[in-house]
C-alpha cells in the first residue's frame, strides 16, 4: 500500500486577524512518521486542527486517502479512520480511567439511540477487557476505576494514547506527544509510536519540539514558518540544514 | 395610517431607552464574559429605589432619579466584589455563573416582593401634557424618556473614545494579556459593573416615572437587553443600541399588524431569526468563533 | 474565548469518591422529611406520592440531557406543558361534557393510553424543535436559547385562545381509564403513578448505562475530545432532548389527568427554574441524585407552610430560597447533594 496518506493543498485560515496558515502545501506518503516543527506560531496545531475537521480553512483542500475531507465535521473524519490526540490531552475528567478507554472502544453504531435502548450496557461490559489490556499495553500507572482527573499528567497522556489504540485508526495525529513529560516517559511513548507506524497501513503525524525525540523517531520532516511549509524531506537532511535548525531552536 | 406613524413614534422612545438598557447588559458580557442575567434584578431594584425615593422620602423626580442611578452603581459594584469575584476567582464554567446570577436574580426581585408586593407600582402623579407632531402625539414624559436617554447615549458615543472603554474592549478579547501589562482586571471588572448598574437604572425610573412596573418586570427586561445585544452584534456599541432600537420599532409593528398580547414574542423571535440567518448580529463581525 | 480556557486550566480536579453529602446532611434531611410525613394525614400523603411520580419522570429526563449530557436547559417545564395540553386536547371529549369544547380548535375523544402516547409525542416533536435551532448555539448561548423558547412557548399557550383557552384554562380534563378501570382515589393514582414509573424508568435507566449515555458523558466532560473519537455530538445531544422531552410530555399527561384543570401558568419559566434548581441540587449524572433532588423540593414547601408563612408572602419566599440554594450550590457544590465526581459503568 503506497499511495498517498494525506494531500493538503493551498490550505488557509484566518484566525482572530491574523493568517495562521498562508498556504500549506504538503504530501504525506503512506506508513511512515512524519514530524511537523517549527517555530511557536508556525501554525502547526491550526493545521492538524484544520486536517481533524475542528477548524474549516478558509481556502484549500485536504484529501485523506483519495477522498476529500475539506469541510467535514471532526466526527465524519475520525469515522473514516483520522485519529488525534490533542496537545492538552483532554481526557474526561469525572469518567473513570477504564471507562475513557472503553468509551473510545465503542463503534458509531453502539451509541446509536436503537442499539442503546435494545442491548443496554452489553457491549460497554464486553469492551471491558479489551480496554484493561489496552491500558495494561500503554502501561497506565493508577487507580483504574479512579477519575482520569486524578492522574498524573504523564499517566493521562498515556491514557490519551490508549483511547488513540483503542480506534483503530489509519491516520494517527499526535499533538505534542511528550511535552512535559519525564525522559523515561518519553521513551515509552517513542516506543508506543514506534510500535504504532510498524503496523500495516498506518501513517503518523505529529508534532514536537524536542528535536532530539523527532531526529530518533521519525522518517519525514516538514518545517513549518509562517503558515507555509518552509522546508520538508528525509528526516535525516532536514534536520541537518543550518536554516531550519537556526528557525526552530533560535527562538 | 396615523396609527401606525403613532406606534413608530412610541417604539423610538421605547428603543432608545431599550438602547441604554442593552448597553447595560452588553458591557458586561462583552469585557467580562459573564451573562448577566441579574442585571433583571438591578433594573427593578433601581426602579423601586427611585419609587420609595420619591414616594416615601419625598424627593422630586430628578433628585430621586440621580439618587438611584448613584446607588445602582454602587449596587453594581458590590455585585461584582461580592459575589461574581469568588466565582471568577474560583474558575467556575460560565454556564454555572450564568445560573448563579440567575438565582442571585430570582432573590432580588422576591426580596423585593416581600417589602413592596407583587402588583404594579408606580408613581402617583399628574396626567402629563402632550407634545404634538403633525399626527403623533407624545407625552412630555416620552418626550423625556427620548432626550434623556439620547443624552445618555450621546455621552457614551464620547466616552467610548476614552482609554476605559479601550480597556473595556481589550478585556473581553484578551484578558491574560491585559494583566500582563499591568491592568488589574478585578478593578475595570467592578466599575463595569458599577457603570452597567447605572445604565439600568436610567429607564428603570424613566418607565416607573411613565408607566410604573412590578418586581418580576426584571426578567422581561432582562430578556430585551440581552436580545438587542445578541441580535445587534456582541462587538460593537452601536450594534447593541441598533439592536435595541430594532427591537423596539418591531415591537410598534407588531402591535400594529396583530395585536398587543404578542409583544412578548417579537423579542425571541428576532432573536432567533438573527441567530438562525446572520449568527454574528447585525452589526457584527463575521468571524468564525471557533475553539482556541 | 479565552476567559473559558483560563477557567478550564483552574477547575480543581474531582476530589476522591464523594458521590454523597456529608452524613450529617443526609440524616438531617430524612430526619425532617420524616416528621413532616407524620404530621400530615394519609390523604396529604398520597398527594405528595403522586406529584413526586410526575417530579421523578422531570426529574429523571432532564438528568439526562444536564446531568449526563451537561446541557442546562430551561425549557424543561414547555416539553411537560406540551404533553400536559396535548392529554387534555385529544382526550376533553371523552369525559364530562364541557361547554368550553365549542369555543376551541379542536378537541379529541380518544382513550386513555393513545392519549398519553399523544402527550410523549407531542413533547418529544416540540423537544426537537427546540433543540434543533437551540443547540445551533454554544454554551451560554444555548442555555439563553433555550429560555427564549421557555417564553415563547408560554406566551403561545397564553394567548391563543382558540387552542388552548389561555389564560382561562382546561378544565374537566377526563381522568384515566385503563381497562375500564376509571382512577378516581389519590391512592389510585399513586398506583397509576407508580406504573408510569415502573415501565418508563428502567429504560431511561438502561440508556444511562448505554453506549448511548457514556457517550453523552464524554460530550459533557468534553466536546472536542468527544468530537475527535467519533461521536457526532450535535445529533447525540439532539435525541437526548427529544427522549428527555417524550418522559416529560407524558409526566405532563399524568399531571393532567390528575389535577384535572391546566392553564399555561403552572408551566412557565418559574417551573423550568424549579426543575433545575431540583436537579442541581440532588445532583445528576446518576439515580440517587434526582431522587434527592425530587424528595427535597416537593417537601420544602410544605417544611416552609409549617413554618407558618402567609401564603401570600410564601410564593416570594420559596423563590428566594430557590434563587440562593441555586447560587450558593453553583458555587460550593456543582455536584449537588448526591450527585456525582466520579462515574462508573
Amino acid at each position: 500500500m503506497n499511495g498517498n496518506a494525506l494531500v493538503i493543498e493551498g490550505l488557509r485560515k484566518r484566525l482572530g486577524g491574523v493568517e495562521v496558515l498562508a498556504g500549506v502545501d504538503a504530501v504525506l506518503r503512506d506508513g511512515g512518521i512524519t514530524a511537523f516543527i517549527g517555530p511557536n506560531g508556525a501554525g502547526k496545531t491550526t493545521l492538524f486542527n484544520t486536517i481533524t475537521g475542528e477548524l474549516k480553512p478558509d481556502a484549500g483542500r485536504v484529501i485523506f486517502q483519495g477522498m476529500e475531507i475539506t469541510g467535514r465535521e471532526p466526527w465524519e473524519i475520525a469515522g473514516m479512520g483520522v485519529g488525534k490526540v490533542f496537545q492538552d490531552v483532554r481526557v474526561f475528567p469525572s469518567l473513570s480511567v477504564v471507562d475513557n478507554v472503553i468509551a473510545a472502544l465503542q463503534t458509531h453504531a453502539d451509541r446509536s439511540l436503537g442499539r442503546s435502548l435494545l442491548r443496554g450496557d452489553r457491549s460497554l461490559r464486553e469492551a471491558r477487557g479489551e480496554a484493561e489490556a489496552l491500558l495494561d499495553k500503554v502501561g497506565v500507572t493508577g487507580r483504574r476505576d479512579g477519575p482520569a482527573g486524578e492522574l498524573s499528567w504523564g499517566n493521562q497522556k498515556l491514557l490519551a494514547f490508549a483511547r488513540l489504540l483503542a480506534g483503530e485508526h489509519r491516520f494517527v495525529l499526535l499533538d505534542e506527544p511528550v511535552a512535559g513529560v519525564s525522559p523515561a516517559l518519553g521513551e515509552r511513548i517513542k516506543e508506543l509510536i514506534r510500535e504504532l507506524a510498524a503496523k500495516d497501513g498506518v501513517t503518523v503525524a505529529l508534532i514536537e519540539h524536542d528535536m532530539a525525540f523527532v531526529s530518533d523517531l521519525v522518517d519525514t520532516v516538514v518545517v513549518l514558518k509562517e503558515g507555509k511549509v518552509f522546508d520538508q524531506g528525509p528526516a535525516a537532511e532536514v534536520l541537518n540544514r543550518p536554516a531550519n535548525i537556526e528557525l526552530c531552536l533560535g527562538l | 395610517m396615523s396609527l401606525l406613524l403613532q406606534l413608530l413614534a412610541n417604539g423610538v422612545v421605547n428603543g432608545a431607552m431599550f438602547a441604554v438598557l442593552a448597553v447595560g447588559f452588553g458591557l458586561v458580557y462583552r469585557s467580562i464574559g459573564v451573562f448577566h442575567v441579574a442585571y433583571g434584578g438591578m433594573f427593578v431594584l433601581a426602579a423601586y429605589l427611585f419609587h420609595s425615593l420619591v414616594t416615601v422620602v419625598g424627593l422630586g423626580w430628578w433628585t430621586g432619579g440621580v439618587m438611584s442611578v448613584g446607588m445602582s452603581a454602587a449596587f453594581g459594584w458590590l455585585m461584582e466584589k461580592g459575589f461574581y469575584h469568588p466565582f471568577f476567582r474560583r474558575g467556575t464554567a460560565p454556564g454555572a455563573v450564568m445560573v448563579a446570577s440567575l438565582g442571585l436574580g430570582i432573590v432580588i426581585e422576591n426580596l423585593l416582593a416581600l417589602v413592596y408586593g407583587n402588583e404594579i407600582r408606580a408613581i402617583p402623579r399628574d396626567l402629563a401634557g402632550a407634545v404634538t407632531l403633525g399626527t403623533v402625539r407624545l407625552t412630555t414624559i416620552q418626550v423625556g424618556q427620548f432626550v434623556l436617554c439620547g443624552v445618555v447615549l450621546a455621552g457614551l458615543a464620547v466616552a467610548n473614545r476614552l482609554r476605559f472603554f479601550r480597556v473595556v474592549r481589550a478585556m473581553g478579547e484578551n484578558p491574560d494579556l491585559l494583566e500582563v501589562h499591568g491592568w488589574r482586571l478585578s478593578r475595570y471588572r467592578a466599575w463595569v459593573f458599577a457603570l452597567s448598574g447605572a445604565l439600568a437604572a436610567v429607564p428603570a425610573c424613566l418607565i416607573m416615572v411613565d408607566v410604573g412596573m412590578d418586581v418580576h418586570a426584571g426578567m422581561s427586561y432582562l430578556l430585551l437587553a440581552a436580545v438587542a445585544v445578541l441580535a445587534g452584534g456582541i462587538a460593537r456599541m452601536e450594534g447593541w443600541v441598533l439592536g435595541g432600537v430594532t427591537l423596539a420599532i418591531l415591537q410598534s409593528l407588531v402591535v400594529w399588524k396583530f395585536s398587543a398580547k404578542w409583544m412578548d414574542l417579537v423579542a425571541f423571535v428576532l432573536l432567533l431569526a438573527v441567530m438562525l440567518f446572520r449568527r454574528e448580529g447585525l452589526l457584527g463581525i463575521r468571524k468564525r468563533t471557533e475553539e482556541t | 474565548m479565552s476567559i473559558e480556557t483560563t477557567i478550564k486550566e483552574q477547575k480543581p480536579p474531582p476530589s476522591k469518591d464523594d458521590e454523597m453529602a456529608p452524613p450529617w446532611m443526609v440524616w438531617g434531611l430524612a430526619a425532617v422529611v420524616v416528621a413532616l410525613l407524620f404530621a400530615w394525614g394519609p390523604g396529604y400523603i398520597s398527594h405528595l406520592l403522586v406529584m413526586l411520580g410526575i417530579y421523578l419522570l422531570l426529574a429523571y429526563s432532564l438528568n439526562f440531557v444536564t446531568g449526563f449530557g451537561g446541557l442546562i436547559v430551561f425549557c424543561h417545564a414547555t416539553f411537560y406543558g406540551i404533553g400536559a395540553y396535548a392529554y387534555a386536547l385529544t382526550r376533553l371529549r371523552a369525559g364530562a361534557p364541557g361547554s368550553q369544547v365549542t369555543e376551541m380548535l379542536w378537541a379529541g375523544d380518544w382513550g386513555y393510553l393513545p392519549a398519553v402516547a399523544a402527550a410523549g409525542v407531542a413533547a418529544a416533536v416540540l423537544a426537537g424543535l427546540i433543540g434543533w435551532v437551540s443547540l445551533r448555539f454554544r454554551s451560554d448561548y444555548f442555555i439563553f436559547a433555550t429560555l427564549g423558547f421557555q417564553m415563547i412557548v408560554f406566551v403561545v399557550l397564553y394567548n391563543w385562545v382558540k387552542l388552548a383557552r389561555g389564560p382561562f384554562g382546561i378544565y374537566g380534563i377526563p381522568r384515566p381509564q385503563v381497562f375500564g378501570w376509571v382512577v378516581r382515589e389519590p391512592w389510585q393514582y399513586v398506583l397509576l403513578g407508580g406504573l408510569f414509573l415502573l415501565v418508563l424508568l428502567p429504560w431511561l435507566f438502561r440508556l444511562y448505562r448505554s453506549p448511548f449515555g457514556l457517550a453523552l458523558q464524554a460530550m459533557r466532560e468534553d466536546e472536542r475530545a468527544a468530537r475527535a473519537m467519533g461521536v457526532n455530538t450535535n445529533a447525540l445531544a439532539l435525541r437526548a432532548m427529544i427522549v428527555a422531552g417524550g418522559v416529560a410530555g407524558v409526566a405532563g399527561a399524568l399531571y393532567a389527568g390528575y389535577v384535572t384543570y391546566i392553564d399555561p401558568t403552572s408551566f412557565s419559566l418559574r417551573e423550568s427554574i424549579f426543575l433545575v434548581t431540583l436537579l442541581m441540587l440532588g445532583g445528576g449524572g446518576n439515580v440517587k441524585g434526582p431522587l434527592v433532588g425530587a424528595v427535597v423540593m416537593l417537601t420544602l414547601p410544605e417544611a416552609l407552610r409549617f413554618v407558618g408563612l402567609p401564603d401570600a408572602v410564601a410564593a416570594n419566599v420559596r423563590e428566594i430560597i430557590y434563587g440562593a440554594m441555586l447560587a450558593a450550590l453553583m458555587y460550593w457544590r456543582p455536584q449537588g447533594l448526591a450527585g456525582t465526581t466520579l462515574i462508573r459503568t
